[in-house]
């Protein structure tokens, strides 16, 4: 194996346990605050986006999804499909849009969506109810500021890593 | 490896930007609108669910309703069940509702009532 795709692998495991802490700290969140979900896991996704590409980055999004669900006891249940439609619509929509917009509209976009996917998901198999409207409608346009608070620390983050020239590692 | 770093390029904000902001904001206030105005259906109506199948009716209408293990009554805008085939019958016990819902375990029964909505605004009433 190459040193630089040992490199690779081991800074993209290192990102994947980040986003797994970054996830659970939502979920634990949401548990005194429901319906506030900040997507802090999108940080890492997007980070992994501008680095590596679009393969690492799905990948990384999949296996987070897994391992969360794993983790919390939630496999296979309701809540863990809710989740994987809405983080594959983020996927699908980071793919396609990255080469259009800028990061901060690409993690609006990329909240907006995941609203989408679990609006249908929730309307077609477990509420049928008009009345989740209201609430869906909220959460997306709430989702606009977290997707823009997301995307302007991703932003941050990437400028320092660039700057501080941090992925040196040298094993 | 390196060289990847090195492609990091923020693009200024396009017009596709703004757009996609603007688009995102008039979808969810028109599926905002959409459920608003759908709120107003709610409104004077007893809805049964009994195991999948739903049925919708006016409140100011009386009627008393069968749907074989109940016998559900609707007079003077209140709702009550009269005649339950369930052990222990707590939805009987329950009584007249004007809002709210009524709900049988053994026999998966819902009855929800949707009142007016100024009733609903009161709490309590002391004359």
């Amino acid at each position: 194996m190459k040193k630089n795709q040992l490199t690779k692998i081991l800074f993209l495991s290192i990102l994947v346990a980040g986003a797994i802490i970054l996830n659970s700290t939502d979920i634990i969140l949401t548990l005194s605050f429901p319906y506030l979900q900040i997507g802090l896991s999108h940080i890492v996704s997007l980070i992994i986006l501008y680095m590596y590409g679009r393969k690492e980055m799905s990948f990384v999004v999949i296996f987070k999804v897994l391992l969360v669900s794993l983790i919390w006891g939630r496999l296979f249940s309701p809540v863990f499909f809710i989740s994987l439609t809405g983080n594959l619509l983020v996927i699908v929509f980071y793919l396609i849009g990255k080469k259009h917009f800028n990061i901060i509209p690409l993690s609006i976009g990329g909240s907006f969506f995941n609203n989408i996917g679990q609006f249908l998901i929730v309307y077609c198999f477990f509420i049928n109810n008009n009345r989740i409207l209201i609430i869906f409608s909220i959460m997306m346009i709430l989702g606009i500021v977290s997707g823009a608070i997301i995307g302007y620390i991703a932003k941050i983050i990437l400028k320092k890593l660039k700057k501080e020239g941090i992925y040196d590692l040298s094993f | 490896m390196f060289k990847l770093w090195t492609k990091i390029k923020y693009r200024r904000w396009n017009l596709s930007d703004y757009l996609l902001i603007i688009f995102i904001l008039i979808f969810s206030l028109f599926l905002f609108i959409i459920g608003v105005v759908n709120e107003k259906d709610y409104e004077n109506l007893v809805i049964i669910r009994k195991s999948g199948s739903i049925k919708k009716y006016n409140l100011d209408v009386n009627k008393e309703i069968n749907i074989g293990s109940h016998l559900v009554q609707i007079k003077n805008g209140k709702v009550r069940v009269v005649n339950a085939k369930c052990p222990l019958k707590l939805c009987e016990k329950q009584g007249w509702i004007k809002d709210g819902q009524i709900i049988c375990v053994p026999k998966k029964v819902v009855v929800s009532v949707y009142s007016k909505i100024d009733v609903k605004k009161i709490d309590v009433m002391v004359k």
